[in-house]
């Protein structure tokens, strides 16, 4: 289905029509709705696939203006759709449910935080140098499917302090963290010890069992 | 097929309108249908009760058309006979100005509007406005410049006649600041004001090799937030998702009858200038449709959040290596100078720093005293 968020048009895939707590699931920088295969089905109600913008079916933003929070801004409207829900999100996917967590703790009753592009961010502090190479010269860095906004890619070049990370986990109702073996971020490791947090390892299908049990 | 020609002159009475008129007449002598046009007319004297231009009336008469067809002939037209741009500004009425050179340079899909006073082939000279302000606001300080720069202003996204973006960031300006640079193409100067001068350091430090010196007047950021704030961040996030809900419901201002009005509003936030500043700065920022008067700074500018603090600013200050005019004004503002106990500490950090005061001027230095700034920045950069 199609939403708008301010002046852009997304994509909102429903992936499972099962009756029961919804969960909307949040892709990695570069993916799409599609890259959550037959997980799905593993969960025990309605579950939505989102596109994120300048992603997959959504419209490219005009101005290349990319950040965390405006695309927590994208699943906010998808909320607004949709109702309460829980979250899933790798990589990028992941920090925006951190965002939306700890921004709409009424509506987002868990968060599972996954591995995947755009985990990482730009480091602590901002690096004007590194985020213009980045938009200037796409091209010097990995590079993103081609229906992918090229201007995405600042999305691995934006600050994250862990004491701003910090501060969405404390405001969240409950985060599942899935380690693997990748060295992490300060603001991962900075959420990863919030009271509200568990950090998980293992298998994806056991981390989907894991956020849909109740603690 | 339709087909037209464009006739044009280096100056008044040199027989545009002659030439025109047996254009007509020639060609309707060989059959052909003709529709004169003299879009914009300065100049109306009354006739048969009438406004009508002189020019218009000739051209309507060449055509074989009647006095019913005068406004297609003429649909803008002015009563004074001046250059149009000033007649049009003397009534209040909007035609696209021409007083400087103008461009667009594209920035990522986002068209950035710029103008220009000086000699193209002088040292350039790149000027970036505040917030809800625009290129203009360099109008008077950039020709007194303009003797010996090339001095080049423009409208960030979303501001003056700048395309809207459909979100913005800090990043985002800076990325534009650094196309307009890159589509001037050699080393330059910068100068700031207010949102614009912090940009302008932020975009130094993304280039070091180009940009040789940099002026910011009163863009030193805003006061440190406080534990309690900081302590609020996800709550004021919460705020931030509403308001962007809230977007769909206001894609744009509402409209005032009178640019007037407008010019009430902003006078609140410059009471030092001059009605005639204020009139000319007013009427580049708005827009005139058929309901009324608009800002043309789009609603969606005062809308972002991210994990920037205030404390950060310390950190570019220190990694700027070009030499760095600091300008404030001795009178305080809503907007401005800072106090010395956070300023002080802040430019402490600039490694080349110059700082100097105007004196009478509040947080719109360049705007309310633009030839102590023009002189101040002159002796600074020839120094």
């Amino acid at each position: 289905m199609r939403l708008r968020h301010a002046r852009i048009e997304l994509e909102l895939h429903e992936l499972s029509h099962r009756d029961g707590p919804a969960l909307l699931l949040l892709h990695a920088l570069g993916g799409s709705a599609a890259d959550w295969g037959e997980l799905p089905a593993a969960w025990p109600g309605r579950v939505l696939g989102l596109d994120f913008c300048g992603h997959g079916g959504s419209a490219h933003m005009r101005g290349g203006a990319y950040s965390p929070e405006l695309l927590a801004g994208d699943a906010d409207a998808a909320l607004a759709e949709i109702g309460p829900a829980a979250l899933a999100g790798a990589g990028i996917g992941a920090y925006v449910a951190l965002l939306l967590a700890g921004g709409r703790p009424d509506l987002v009753s868990a968060a599972l935080l996954l591995p995947g592009r755009g985990l990482a961010g730009g480091g602590p502090l901002p690096n004007w140098e590194r985020s213009i190479a980045f938009a200037l010269d796409p091209a010097r860095h990995p590079p993103l499917p081609p229906d992918c906004d090229p201007q995405c890619s600042l999305l691995d070049a934006d600050p994250r302090p862990p004491d701003y990370a910090a501060h969405f986990a404390r405001a969240a109702r409950r985060l599942l963290l899935l380690e693997d073996d990748t060295p992490r971020q300060p603001w991962w490791e900075a959420v990863g010890a919030d009271v509200h947090s568990t950090v998980l390892s293992g298998t994806l299908v056991d981390a989907f069992t894991a956020l849909a049990t109740e603690p | 097929m339709s087909r037209g020609v464009f006739v044009t002159g280096t100056d008044t009475a040199v027989g545009k309108t002659v030439a025109a008129c047996a254009l007509l007449h020639a060609l309707r002598a060989r059959g052909v249908r003709v529709a004169p046009m003299k879009p914009v007319a300065a100049g109306a004297l009354g006739h048969d009760g009438v406004l009508a231009n002189e020019d218009s009336l000739a051209l309507m008469r060449a055509a074989g058309w009647e006095r019913a067809d005068l406004d297609d002939v003429t649909p803008v037209l002015l009563r004074e006979a001046m250059a149009p741009h000033i007649a049009a500004y003397r009534e209040g009425r909007r035609i696209t100005l021409e007083p400087v050179r103008e461009a667009f340079v594209e920035s990522l899909g986002v068209r950035i509007h710029v103008v220009e006073w000086g000699d193209p082939d002088a040292e350039p000279l790149l000027c970036c406005h505040g917030f809800w302000d625009h290129a203009r606001s360099f109008a008077v300080l950039g020709p007194l410049l303009a003797e010996r720069y090339r001095v080049i202003a423009l409208d960030a996204r979303g501001h003056g006649d700048s395309d809207r973006a459909d979100a913005y960031s800090w990043g985002a300006h800076i990325r534009d600041i650094v196309a307009v640079a890159a589509w001037i193409g050699r080393p330059l100067h910068l100068i700031g004001h207010s949102m614009g001068g912090g940009q302008v350091i932020d975009t130094a430090i993304a280039l070091p090799d180009q940009v040789r010196r940099v002026v910011n007047i009163d863009g030193f950021g805003p006061p440190p937030i406080s534990a309690d704030e900081e302590a609020r961040t996800a709550e004021r996030f919460t705020g931030y998702l509403e308001q962007r809900r809230a977007v769909a419901q206001r894609p744009d201002w509402r409209p005032y009858d009178r640019l007037e009005q407008l010019i009430e509003r902003r006078k609140a936030q410059n009471p030092r200038l001059s009605a005639e500043w204020l009139r000319y700065f007013v009427f580049h920022a708005a827009r005139q449709a058929d309901d009324g008067w608009r800002w043309k700074a789009d609603p969606l500018l005062g809308q972002g959040f991210g994990p920037w603090r205030p404390d950060w600013i310390e950190h570019a200050y220190a990694r700027l290596q070009q030499p760095l005019l600091a300008v404030t004004g001795s009178e305080q503002d809503t907007w401005g100078p800072l106090p010395e106990g956070i300023l002080g500490p802040r430019l402490a950090r600039v490694p080349r720093l110059t700082r100097a005061t105007v004196a009478g001027a509040g947080h719109f230095v360049h705007m309310e005293r633009p030839r102590e700034t023009a002189a101040l920045l002159r002796d600074w950069l020839e120094a």
